[in-house]
């Protein structure tokens, strides 16, 4: 599997979310927790739609969530 | 386990039951069709019926095993959502659903220049609709354990 080089930190901001659960974060974005998942662990690069709902659920902007190295 | 996990496992079992059980029908009453309405008719009546079979019992088999799930683990069985990494996966697994049968075409195609009777031909394409459907579900399952990077 080839390598990607976009991490985020929503496993971080959820602890601060007072501890969001993955399902919770699903549903206010609305996919499924097997997705946030998969972004959580680097499986899946979201859509640019999906990547600015994640950072607006914790008032964040994007490059705070999702950064390109 | 997810539900996006245990589906393509689910079904690749439904699959499993319901071509075997397909097939050995058609074994069964092989002799007694041809005899009446020819060789090639036979076949193509199988083949056309099979992949209506194999979606009614996906549906079915499913629904069976979605309740039996809930009766005997006390909880309803989770949602399931088809999402942007869901049809992701689902287009990735239906490309390799094709690419499979293709080969399974070619591959009897090849054997049929070289020789090969007409029911064996027919065979190997039924085989390589299975095959194809086996490699659909395995590739939903892979996709969804290790993740689509782009």
């Amino acid at each position: 599997m080839k390598e990607h080089n976009i991490t985020n930190t929503i496993r971080t901001l959820r602890f601060h979310a007072d501890e969001m659960t993955q399902q919770d974060l699903a549903e206010k974005v609305g996919v499924t927790r097997q997705t946030i998942m998969a972004i959580e662990k680097g499986k899946y690069s979201p859509s640019l739609e999906l990547a600015f709902k994640i950072a607006l659920v914790f008032d964040k902007p994007l490059e705070e969530v999702f950064k390109y190295q | 386990m997810t539900t996006q996990e245990k589906r393509p496992i689910v079904f690749l079992i439904i699959d499993i039951i319901t071509f075997l059980s397909y097939y050995s029908i058609l074994s069964n009453v092989y002799n007694d069709k041809v005899m009446s309405i020819g060789e090639l008719p036979f076949w193509g009546a199988s083949i056309l019926s099979l992949v209506p079979i194999l979606i009614i019992s996906r549906i079915v088999l499913y629904l069976v095993y979605s309740i039996a799930s809930s009766v005997f683990t006390q909880k309803a069985e989770e949602k399931f959502l088809t999402d942007e990494f869901g049809q992701l996966i689902k287009l990735k697994a239906t490309r390799n659903f094709n690419n499979t049968f293709m080969l399974g075409f070619i591959i009897t195609m090849g054997l049929l220049v070289l020789g090969i009777s007409i029911d064996i031909m027919f065979k190997l394409l039924f085989f390589s609709i299975f095959a194809a459907f086996i490699v659909q579900s395995l590739s939903e399952f892979y996709y969804t354990r290790k993740g689509i990077l782009r």
